[in-house]
């Protein structure tokens, strides 16, 4: 085992740090630095260039597309660009339900979606949750009848990320309901297009629309699109979430975030002095560091394994659990740090266009609905109280 | 010692909870917020005729000479009810130092004005940089042929936009930091050199920058004794943090049952989710902190009534605010899960008032400093 960089790694550094200088559009990375949201355009356009230089999916097998980095190279492409502040790609495609094709799809279905999914040309959505099935995933009851040739689907989705622009959605449906829930579910890919499919925003907390329900009514989803066996998808839906799990971590937008924080605790915002002469703010500063130097190892721990072929196992959900209470601890500060500047509300001040004046320092324009949207990351992906459950229930076998 | 509240209270206390059920729900409120305006005129004039703008003024003012137990049991329904009139900004803050200062023409008229629900006030002390310091004024005032002549910067002027007066502070003589030389001064919204920048604030209140380029003012403009303004400013917010101790302890109590309501009705794996263990002991240590809040806040009002020479359990409840008010607030969206972040559900209105009432003032960081300072 060791920490160090080789000559060839040190030269990878530069590579990556020159492709983002030149492919960075600035606009997109002053939103980021800024915690707006980003739009469909700014997503994309990273994702091609990506794409173009064959960077797209670090963690696929290199013969789907898959760049073939060893461990210390995927620590240095997420490193460099979280520091960089560059989008991050969106998972829903690339890291979760590539995956799964190309574990569990046929040869025609990996060779229809994983080009797509690498070109960007199809935007991918999750189709989990219900209103009545949150936490209790198993439960859900969104209806596929069989017919000739596939089923038709009648139900609801919800807290469905970005489905607004969404070409495609990964789905559980149910195909059986006469046996225990987990055994009646089937997993299949949805073209977002078919009738019947209807997409309606709920606004967070923060003013934003990023989540959606989704309505399915007489949805015709062809038999070619079911992945693995049917009723066969909740082996299917836990190996996926494991994959989640990992890359929620986000390690390295939370260090670029916390670099963030420092270097605002070093302005002259009180008087005039800063906050980095008030040591109760810079030890929760540094607590929160702490906790993301052992998650950064744990990370490394994960991606190590994942480059040897090993899935992740259970204890991902650690990954999970401190991951995103970082995100929020990080986003506590920032609103801290604010002062009255956490008041103003100015939700369009990013946009391309707007000329209303800024309120207060740019870095805190954000720093309240920033707070209020990260609420949601110790509730999405499994809560918190979900991970603690599989955590109890695998790895501590009580 | 008696720790129960006597008639008058009781009957205050009945007629604001009364008032917030039948008519503050949660869908007028949002219409109040929508419509960009900072409160309802209806609303407001309801207000002036149940007595509750003249609540903390002295009888030889106009007003009911109400004390702190009165403002805090107002207060605390208000904090249930998420009220976002600008009852703080204008009663509050403004109407405080108003009564702080010494008799005037131009201070009475005013004060009466507030009373009769005719004119909205409101209090700029923050300065962009002064953060929680309300010493550190860059805001000047110079005497220039007779005429009062103010430049400067007020940050985050809650109600400004709305108001018909502004109440500035402004440095007149001394340097930075310094607690002599402070003087405040009650400024016409129309005066010229008065720019105003209104905006929302993310829990649906409205405030303003307001930027004064040479706003020339008469002497009698000039509230205070020259100079020694500092001390009222100090006593006002002291005041006011008395008054939202109570509103936090109204919104936690409610953010607690609103929680304690979604666990008992939320159903998933066949059961309420108030029934797992792991659920219950964390609503328990809401109840708990949500008790804390109202034991502070009321402890602070009752000290303040005998005196505001001993700060601490003002400081200590302004201190749990932030504190376990966070915890709180954290926690009633968790257990919540997805829909408490959802801009339709209640809950999260509360959220955002109680988490912004944190950096109100000074945030639990500020206070524990000060705390510590005198104790």
């Amino acid at each position: 085992m060791n920490l160090t960089f080789s000559q060839e790694d040190i030269e990878f550094k530069d590579e990556v740090n020159d492709f983002i200088t030149q492919n960075l559009d600035k606009n997109t990375q002053k939103k980021i630095n800024n915690g707006h949201h980003l739009s469909k355009d700014d997503l994309v356009n990273w994702q091609k260039k990506l794409y173009k230089k064959g960077w797209m999916a670090p963690n696929w097998p290199k013969e789907y597309g898959g760049t073939g980095w060893s461990i210390t190279q995927r620590y240095i492409f997420d490193e460099e660009c979280g520091a960089a502040a560059v989008p991050s790609v969106l998972p829903f495609g690339v890291t979760m339900v590539a995956p799964v094709i190309i574990k569990f799809g046929t040869h025609e279905q990996k060779t229809k979606y994983l080009p797509r999914i690498l070109s960007s040309e199809d935007w991918w959505c999750q189709g989990y949750s219900e209103p009545g099935s949150g936490s209790d995933l198993a439960s859900l009851s969104s209806k596929a009848e069989k017919t000739e040739d596939g089923y038709i689907v009648n139900g609801t989705k919800t807290w469905t990320t970005l489905a607004q622009h969404a070409d495609m959605m990964f789905i559980l449906v149910r195909t059986n309901s006469d046996c225990k829930p987990q055994e009646g579910i089937s997993f299949m890919l949805l073209d977002m297009k078919s009738p019947g499919v209807s997409v309606k925003p709920i606004i967070t907390l923060d003013g934003g629309h990023e989540v959606n329900m989704v309505y399915l009514e007489n949805v015709k989803i062809p038999k070619d699109n079911l992945i693995y066996e049917e009723n066969k998808g909740w082996t299917v839906a836990k190996y996926l979430l494991g994959h989640e799990r990992t890359s929620i971590a986000a390690v390295s937008r939370s260090k670029k975030a916390l670099s963030k924080v420092r270097e605002i605790a070093k302005l002259n915002i009180n008087g005039d002095a800063s906050l980095n002469d008030d040591s109760r703010f810079m030890d929760k500063v540094t607590k929160c560091d702490v906790r993301l130097q052992a998650l950064e190892y744990a990370e490394l721990k994960s991606i190590s394994d994942d480059v040897k072929g090993i899935p992740p196992g259970p204890e991902a959900s650690m990954l999970k659990i401190r991951g995103s209470e970082i995100q929020q601890e990080i986003t506590e500060l920032v609103l801290e740090a604010s002062g009255y500047y956490a008041n103003p509300y100015q939700p369009n001040i990013m946009d391309i266009g707007n000329n209303e004046p800024l309120i207060g320092p740019e870095w805190s324009s954000t720093a309240s609905p920033k707070y209020f949207n990260t609420r949601k990351t110790t509730i999405y992906g499994g809560s918190n109280e979900i991970q603690k459950n599989i955590l109890a229930k695998m790895v501590l076998e009580l | 010692m008696d720790l129960s509240l006597n008639e008058d209270q009781e009957l205050i206390k009945n007629s604001v909870e009364k008032f917030i059920i039948e008519t503050y729900d949660s869908e007028s409120r949002r219409k109040t917020i929508k419509s960009n305006l900072g409160s309802d005129d209806n609303i407001w004039k309801q207000f002036a005729e149940l007595g509750w703008l003249g609540l903390p003024f002295s009888e030889k003012d106009g007003g009911f000479g109400g004390d702190y137990m009165d403002l805090h049991i107002i207060m605390e329904s208000f904090g249930k009810g998420l009220v976002i009139e600008p009852y703080i900004s204008t009663v509050i803050l403004s109407g405080t130092i108003l009564s702080l200062c010494p008799e005037s023409s131009i201070r009475n008229k005013i004060i009466d004005n507030i009373i009769n629900g005719l004119n909205k006030v409101s209090f700029a002390y923050a300065e962009p940089n002064s953060r929680y310091n309300i010493n550190d004024i860059g805001t000047t005032a110079e005497l220039v042929n007779n005429q009062w002549a103010l430049n400067g910067h007020k940050a985050v002027v809650f109600g400004a936009g709305q108001a018909d007066y502004i109440i500035i502070s402004a440095r007149t003589s001394g340097n930075r930091y310094d607690n002599e030389g402070i003087s405040l001064f009650v400024v016409d919204k129309n005066n010229p050199g008065l720019e105003i920048q209104d905006y929302p604030t993310v829990d649906g209140f409205k405030a303003a920058e307001v930027r004064l380029n040479n706003v020339y003012l008469s002497n009698e403009n000039l509230i205070c004794s020259e100079n020694q303004g500092y001390n009222l400013i100090k006593m006002t917010i002291d005041k006011t943090l008395v008054a939202i101790a109570a509103e936090a302890s109204g919104i936690m109590s409610k953010m607690y049952e609103m929680t304690l309501e979604y666990i008992k009705t939320r159903k998933q794996f066949g059961v309420a989710i108030g029934k797992f263990q792991a659920i219950q002991h964390r609503t328990v240590e809401m109840l708990i902190l949500s008790d804390e809040m109202k034991s502070l806040a009321s402890m602070a009002a009752l000290k303040a009534n005998d005196s505001l020479e001993d700060v601490k359990s003002i400081y200590a409840s302004k201190i749990h605010i932030g504190i376990g008010g966070r915890k709180l607030g954290q926690e009633a969206i968790q257990l919540h899960g997805g829909m408490g972040v959802t801009e339709e559900m209640d809950i999260g209105q509360y959220f955002k008032r109680l988490t912004m009432l944190d950096t109100f003032l000074g945030n639990s960081d500020y206070y524990l400093g000060a705390y510590s300072k005198i104790s």
